[in-house]
């Protein structure tokens, strides 16, 4: 479950940089540049949430 | 307060660390490149523009300055803080007495207090754009609208009331937003630079002509926004060097970076430098720039509207939790500082009073819309300090001199630091108040830091004459 917790979040910080890449680069309008990004925050906040700064089992 | 959080947040408090409570160098980096990217570097990149900067001015300004910067965290405050290894209030305490840190304290919490109140200024300005009331200009000193007062009093009261229950919390969601937060601040540089190039018609395909957009239409030169000091080369170096002052010349960071393993590690702030003051002060710049550019008579800076138009919700977000999470914990840092005048009352009541004046402050846009020239004050009054223990740490006993000489004395209060710090802040405001341009308020640190030292080191002589070593 981490696993896939981790891969989320990772995942969204990519796309808080692609979709302004790819908003310079003319391949997505600046509305849909604005809906990745909110979309990858919330899934970064939801995510780290749940495994950044816990602590490791011994 | 639990006794975990207060083992977290006071361990060795009078004491060295000791070399098994050491960090690494990554431990710095990560800290360094969160703490400086907060919500108060959208206010200054802005801000910059409004001082009518040039691109030379300002990339050059920024490059030497932040390098300065680091070198001074490298040069001065590593070096004896991994040395002695104790923080900056139990190292001032043994030079000049509890009295006169009482009274440091007492500087320093009110300048933290007026510095949180920018911020919580910064993340009311994202309310704004939810709620549409009048926000205010960039030459506004009062609040203008009910509506921005009720902003900043519930965005105040929440952030002190969690700054008094859960400091802890607020860190952690600091630590999670900190990655997420430098990109937004990359991604806003990319979204502007793309809509100049949108509105000027510009081709940018080397960086030839980016380096033409640059100088054209983003930071253009020329004459700042009425009420604005211009900037120049030398401002933006001095700006940058200097805004942090109170940490690294300052000596703030001593109890930071007494956890070190080796003094090189005050190199990691370059993180901080390049990250925060470099990369997001230009991304902010820019967006404010295009702003003017679309309509020279828009001359507001307001985070919340910029953000929002270039990154939409998430750049809400951001504005919002820029500056919650950077003033929460400077509220907490003033709580402290308040608290350690008033020992005898709760932690919990003096942060609670302490954000409530941060709160109040923050009403005022006079301080987030002066923010740079506030930097540089708050830097100035904390700086001469720094020269003391500079001084006291490397050249009193190189002239055969005492060391921690209040300690060594039981005194409450060191007259020749005392004195070498008020005698420092009145001839440096003196100096500013002369009109002269190259004692302008963000240059005068600099001689300071001379005048402090020299008067340190000549007290201290006078002081103790006749006094064996």
């Amino acid at each position: 479950m981490k696993k896939i917790t981790e891969i989320i979040s990772f995942l969204s910080l990519f796309v808080i940089v692609l979709a302004p890449a790819l908003f310079y680069a003319e391949t997505i309008t600046l509305d849909t540049n604005k809906l990745l990004m909110t979309i990858a925050t919330v899934a970064w906040f939801a995510s780290a949430l749940c495994w950044m700064g816990r602590k490791k089992k011994s | 307060m639990t006794d975990e959080h207060q083992e977290k947040h006071g361990e060795f408090e009078r004491e060295p660390v000791p070399a098994s409570k050491t960090r690494g160098l990554k431990a710095f980096v990560g800290m360094y490149a969160g703490e400086h990217c907060a919500g108060t570097e959208l206010m200054i990149g802005p801000l910059f523009v409004a001082a009518g900067v040039s691109a030379f001015d300002v990339l050059g300004g920024l490059f030497v300055g932040n390098l300065l910067a680091v070198l001074s965290w490298m040069f001065l405050c590593a070096p004896i803080a991994v040395r002695a290894r104790l923080t900056l209030y139990y190292q001032l305490e043994k030079i000049c007495g509890r009295r006169l840190v009482t009274l440091y304290n007492l500087a320093n919490g009110v300048m933290f207090c007026f510095l949180a109140g920018s911020m919580i200024t910064v993340s009311a300005t994202a309310l704004g754009v939810w709620f549409n009331f009048p926000m205010p200009g960039l030459n506004d000193l009062y609040p203008n609208s009910v509506g921005w007062v009720l902003a900043v009093l519930g965005i105040g009261a929440v952030i002190s009331v969690v700054a008094a229950w859960g400091y802890d919390t607020v860190s952690k969601v600091a630590n999670i937003a900190a990655p997420w937060m430098v990109l937004v601040f990359f991604g806003f540089g990319l979204i502007g630079l793309r809509q100049f190039i949108e509105v000027t018609g510009a081709e940018v395909n080397s960086l030839s002509s980016l380096w033409t957009l640059c100088t054209e239409h983003i930071w253009k030169g020329g004459e700042p926004l009425p009420g604005q000091i211009k900037f120049t080369f030398w401002h933006v170096t001095f700006f940058a060097w200097f805004c942090n002052m109170a940490m690294h010349v300052g000596m703030s960071d001593l109890s930071v970076l007494r956890f070190a393993k080796k003094p090189w590690y005050g190199i990691a702030s370059a993180s901080g430098m390049y990250v925060g003051h470099f990369m997001a002060w230009l991304a902010a710049s820019i967006l404010y720039a295009l702003q003017l550019h679309l309509d020279p008579g828009d001359t507001n800076v307001l985070p919340g509207p910029l953000a929002f138009q270039a990154a939409g919700v998430a750049g809400l977000i951001c504005v919002i939790v820029a500056g919650w999470t950077t003033a929460n914990p400077t509220i907490y840092r003033a709580g402290l500082a308040f608290q350690a005048i008033m020992p005898s009352k709760s932690r919990f009541a003096v942060t609670i009073a302490t954000g409530l004046l941060a709160t109040l402050a923050g009403m005022f846009p006079a301080i987030a819309m002066r923010l740079l020239g506030f930097v540089a004050l708050y830097g100035l009054v904390l700086m001469p300090m720094g020269a003391v223990i500079f001084a006291d740490f490397w050249i009193l006993p190189k002239l055969g001199l005492k060391q921690y000489y209040a300690e060594h004395r039981s005194l409450k209060i060191n007259w020749a630091a005392a004195i070498a710090w008020i005698a420092t802040l009145v001839i440096c405001v003196a100096l500013v108040k002369s009109g002269k341009p190259q004692f302008q308020i963000f240059f005068v640190s600099l001689p300071g830091w001379f005048i402090a030292s020299g008067l340190y080191i000549a007290l201290s002589k006078f002081q103790q004459r006749g006094e064996a070593v």
